[in-house]
């Protein structure tokens, strides 16, 4: 059923003031994430209660959060006095905002034109079968991220994967396997290894 | 005001500034299709099927967004315009599934009329499959995301008639879709299920679960609470179908709650409806013929003439019932002893205000709230309870309005107020007095108002010069600063108003907060003017109606008193009886009085106090000691299990009468469908049972009740039917057929004069909490349910969204007892004890309970305090010590 309990954590429209109540029992904010609680603290000081501060809030909520969590959207929408739907559907319109906490790294493939006549689109969908994700989803142990870009402009390496923020050239199914299986294995015990020293990581940095 | 002349395809109309060029459009009956505008919202342009052309001006714009201008021609069909409309429908039917023969909306669908309209017989682009789910989580209506067409309306109408924005449009292009907030299902969002966006879809997106068309439909009044909505009940035959807003109707404007719109007609043709007159035998009922129920009631009831007779009257039936009931019980049983719910809701306020103004009702109508600057709310869960004037604070507080509110739960309102204080429950008159005494510190005070409408000031200032805002945060638990906000935001506003509700009256000091609340809107002259006044919201869709109409102890219609020889003497000329000068018994008198052996037969209209009284274990213990029970009603309720006879009644879509509703508004229904079986109308059964007892009362009409009513009721003597059906707006007092009622009270001067200020000093409640009894149980209703829940327990929709009882606890209480979320706990008082599921959260504080009392499987009022109110014998249903404990048994289901 409907959970009179807890259900009406929701911010409202047309209000822009916070209700003062006797004491913080129970009030939302005082559950908050501390990270989330603590990137509040600052937007609320520094963007107005206009609905206007709607993207600039997200855009600063996924910088300092890496991602826009629920309670972030909730806790925007509270301080602009809108709907957290509204705040909702602004976000998810726009490519450029997340609403699940990347992996710990982040793989791309290319899919311009060079890399994928170099044999990108079959990389793609090995790598989707290595990780069992479609592009824009996280492995289930939040290690991986995969993305596509349409052109990374590095096609003389074609076809490219990057790794965080390392150009990966030339890269196969076979080279991939290997490195995915080291970024979802973590360092080996007693040594600290980065995925830099991948043995598939040779290319030059761009 | 100058009009704006156009022409629409060659004739000429004239239209207010601010209309649309679609509004001028159909001044001119020309037709323009659409699919995104809908009363009452604002334009929005999304479906583009409305495009016109316009003289002088580029291209094709949509007729619903461009303002109407003085001198446009405008052409609303030609082969270009119908070619553009032809293609946009296309577009919008490329991957709309075809299934329109078993589609729920077939026949209503705008999208089928557009398609219609155009032409359009065949889908011409490539069929697309929308990727969309159903969403059929909740009970009343279904989501079905692949017909939407995206044009929008129920989002608009979630954030424009219902203030809520509980769904917003997502994503973008082909991904697009309405979801809610984390696009979970939506009946886990704060989507309260009014409806609004399932009646304006224009496709089968959104449906309602159980609907026929209608072949013909009825306006009637909510039978619900008392905010007075109207509903368009449709019907097929003999039974309802469908229920939708009125958008006539002058409260709602056709906004309907969950229950209005969901759970209005459902229980109207249950099965289980009574159907003939029931006699109790050895095991169990039989069914009887209406003869022999009456000849057996008359023969018991003649041994039980006078004072070992009472009665118990209903807020739920119309005037007339009410008015005919109170007759009988005077002059055919020789008894002042007629009560009935309102004593448990309300009598504080009908006693206080009286005391204080000389009214005991709202002062100002509800769409006053829109004017206020400020509303003061307190105890009232208005949302949940009175959702309609819920909308308007909403609608106030965005059009600027600051909301002060007292409240111990965290309830809806919280969220868009200025300041929300949660007192302890109890210590209302401590903050109260607390508000004025920094209004009188600060000179905040109305001079004027105080000087020359009101007496008695100086002992209250007197009085509240102890509470100071430290003193009354000891008491009261609200921090002294937001006491102080609060005083200044309501005493410097141009206009405020105070909404309040059975917080405030459901205490053994309910008569003392109602004054306090009097005494600080006079302080303050926030009364007598539109936007202010003291504004109790009524639970009951007609409980001003029976008090009214006399349905009470000590008064006959219209507040006559019975120990006022004048009024007496008047009442027995028009009865031709001699009537009891003594004030009769409460409701919360009748049942000691019962065990006491002085009560020995009991009739009972429409009540189930079986469920709705305090301390029920011994409500039940004096029903069953009773000689003769006789309970009156729609179906077999706990109550009328009771009974030695029970009589089959009418509902409210089945007979006529007219409600007055919590603004003093009276409302004229008219029968929708026929009564099931042989139930009858309540006054008909009055009236032959008080012929077969020998004083015989007959009416021809129900017409004919209200008319002899008139002639004795000062307040109500220009209230006619002929000027209700003429479409009149009346409020009591109308004391003639010219006058045009009285929306707001006091105007020039209070009812009884001057203002009668009264010191109050503050009370704890009469059972604080101990060792043994450590937390506090408050009690009410929820959005969902209605009272005992024996309408609205009855409809799928709402028991889908509702289906059991819970004890509303704080996290940190659960903890103590290792308690989860669903988990059953046992609540225990000095009355008795009760297992139910916790509902875990921060809607109420640490050391206190909330449980509704619609349920019978766990009846609140099992525990609830039958202490009571010295003047108003209300009892305080909203305060009393409980124990918490982890339950083994399972939850009884």
């Amino acid at each position: 059923m409907k959970k009179p309990g807890n259900g009406s954590s929701s911010g409202k429209k047309g209000n822009t003031r916070k209700p003062k109540s006797t004491n913080g029992a129970g009030d939302s904010s005082s559950r908050l994430d501390p990270a989330i609680a603590r990137w509040l603290v600052a937007a609320v000081a520094e963007f107005p209660a206009s609905r206007s501060s709607t993207i600039p809030m997200l855009q600063s909520a996924q910088t300092a959060l890496g991602y826009l969590p629920g309670d972030a959207m909730r806790a925007i929408a509270r301080h602009l006095g809108v709907a957290p739907a509204v705040v909702e559907g602004v976000a998810s319109f726009y490519a450029q905002f997340r609403f699940n906490a990347p992996g710990k790294h982040r793989v791309t493939v290319c899919s311009g034109t060079a890399c994928y006549v170099r044999g990108s689109g079959k990389l793609m969908e090995d790598i989707q079968a290595d990780l069992h994700i479609a592009p824009g989803g996280t492995t289930a142990d939040g290690s991986i991220s995969l993305e596509s870009v349409s052109c990374f402009g590095a096609c003389a390496l074609a076809p490219v994967v990057v790794l965080d923020d390392k150009v990966l050239r030339q890269q196969t199914s076979a080279s991939m396997k290997k490195v995915i299986q080291e970024l979802s294995a973590g360092p080996p015990k007693g040594r600290t290894r980065s995925a830099r020293s991948a043995p598939a990581a040779r290319g030059a940095r761009k | 005001m100058s009009m704006l002349n156009l022409t629409i395809n060659g004739r000429a109309v004239a239209v207010e500034p601010g209309k649309t060029v679609l509004d001028a459009c159909r001044s001119a009956e020309a037709y323009v299709p659409t699919l995104c505008d809908s009363p009452g919202l604002d334009p929005y342009g999304a479906c583009r099927l409305c495009i016109v052309k316009v003289e002088g001006l580029r291209g094709m714009p949509s007729a619903c967004t461009t303002p109407a201008a003085d001198g446009m021609k405008v052409t609303t069909e030609d082969a270009e315009i119908q070619d553009v409309r032809r293609w946009t429908m296309q577009l919008l039917l490329a991957d709309h599934p075809l299934d329109c023969l078993t589609c729920a909306q077939c026949g209503a669908c705008g999208l089928q009329a557009a398609a219609e309209y155009l032409g359009i017989r065949e889908r011409v682009l490539r069929p697309m499959q929308r990727d969309a789910k159903v969403d059929d989580s909740n009970p009343c209506y279904a989501i079905d995301m692949r017909k939407c067409i995206l044009c929008g309306l129920c989002v608009r109408a979630c954030d424009e008639v219902q203030h809520l924005g509980a769904i917003d449009l997502v994503k973008r292009g082909y991904a697009s879709a309405v979801e809610p907030f984390g696009g979970g299902p939506i009946r886990d969002s704060i989507c309260e299920s009014c409806g609004e966006c399932v009646e304006r879809c224009p496709t089968g997106a959104l449906t309602t679960r159980r609907y026929l068309a209608p072949e013909k439909e009825i306006s009637t009044v909510c039978p619900y609470c008392g905010t007075g909505c109207r509903i368009l009940l449709g019907s097929r035959g003999n039974t309802v179908v469908s229920a939708r807003g009125d958008h006539d109707a002058p409260v709602s404007r056709g906004r309907l709650c969950v229950k209005g719109r969901f759970g209005s007609f459902e229980f109207l043709s249950s099965p289980d409806r009574l159907k003939t007159p029931l006699i109790r035998t050895a095991d169990g009922f039989r069914e009887a013929s209406w003869e022999e129920a009456l000849a057996l009631i008359a023969s018991e009831l003649k041994k039980y003439r006078g004072d070992a007779f009472a009665g118990l009257a209903s807020a739920k039936v119309t005037n007339e019932d009410n008015y005919v009931f109170q007759k009988f019980v005077r002059a055919a049983m020789g008894t002042n002893n007629v009560d009935h719910c309102a004593r448990l809701c309300h009598s504080s306020t009908v006693a206080g205000l009286a005391l204080s103004f000389g009214s005991g009702a709202m002062t100002n109508p509800s769409d006053d709230l829109l004017e206020a600057e400020v509303i003061l709310v307190t105890g009232s869960n208005t949302t949940e309870n009175h959702p309609i004037i819920g909308l308007k604070i909403r609608e106030a507080v965005e059009r600027g309005a600051k909301l002060v509110l007292f409240d111990p739960r965290k309830i809806q309102l919280s969220e868009i107020a200025t300041v929300w204080a949660r007192q302890k429950p109890g210590t209302d008159v401590a903050w109260i007095n607390g508000l004025m005494h920094v209004i009188i510190r600060d000179g905040l005070m109305n001079k004027d108002f105080i000087k020359s409408r009101t007496e008695g000031f100086d002992a209250v200032k007197k009085l509240v010069a102890w509470y100071t805002p430290e003193r009354v945060e000891k008491i009261t638990g609200v921090a002294a600063e937001l006491i102080v906000e609060a005083a200044r935001l309501y005493a410097k506003a141009e206009r405020a108003s105070i909404v309040y509700s059975m917080g405030i009256t459901q205490h053994t000091t309910g008569v003392d907060n109602v004054r306090s609340l009097a005494n600080l809107a006079m302080l303050t002259g926030q009364i007598g003017r539109p936007g202010t006044g003291v504004n109790p919201l009524r639970g009951q869709n007609n409980v001003q109606g029976s008090c009214d109409m006399g349905s009470l102890p000590d008064v006959y219609s219209g507040y006559q008193k019975v120990a006022d020889a004048a009024a007496r003497a008047k009442f027995e000329k028009a009865w031709g009886a001699k009537l009891p000068d003594k004030p009769g018994l409460m409701v919360t008198q009748m049942f000691p009085a019962v065990l006491e052996g002085k009560i020995k037969a009991l009739y009972i209209m429409g009540e189930n106090p079986v469920l709705s009284d305090a301390d029920v274990t011994h409500v039940v213990q004096a029903l069953e000691k009773l000689e003769f029970l006789v309970v009156q009603d729609i179906f077999l309720t706990e109550t009328a299990k009771l009974a030695h006879v029970v009589l089959p009644a009418s509902a409210y879509a089945e007979r006529d009468g007219n409600y007055t509703n919590t603004e003093r508004r009276v409302q004229l229904t008219k029968p929708v469908v026929p009564a099931p079986g042989q139930a009858r109308r309540d006054w008909e059964i009055l009236c032959d049972v008080s012929t077969a007892l020998g004083y015989p009362m007959s009416y021809a009409s129900t017409a004919a009740v209200d008319e002899e009513m008139r002639i004795l009721t000062p307040s109500y003597a220009g209230v006619s039917y002929a000027r209700l059906e003429a479409g009149e707006q009346l409020h009591w007092p109308c004391p003639s057929e010219n006058h045009p009622g009285t929306p707001i009270l006091h105007r020039e001067t209070f009812t009884r004069g001057l203002g009668q200020f009264h010191p109050v000093e503050y009370l704890p409640a009469a059972e604080e909490t101990d060792a043994s009894f450590p937390v506090v149980l408050t009690t009410g209703r929820m959005l969902e349910h209605y009272h005992t829940g024996t309408m609205t327990r009855r409809s799928k929709g709402l028991d889908g969204l509702a289906p059991g009882p819970f004890v509303e606890v704080n996290g940190a209480d659960a903890k103590k007892i290792r308690v989860k979320d669903g988990d059953s706990v046992r609540v225990t008082s000095r009355r008795g004890s009760i297992v139910l599921p916790a509902k875990v959260g921060s809607r109420v504080e640490a050391g206190v309970l909330f449980i509704p009392f619609h349920f019978w499987e766990a009846a609140a009022n099992v525990l609830t305090n039958p202490a009571y109110d010295p003047t108003a014998r209300i009892p305080e249903f909203k305060v009393c010590a409980v124990k918490l404990e982890r339950a083994a048994e399972p939850v009884r289901s």
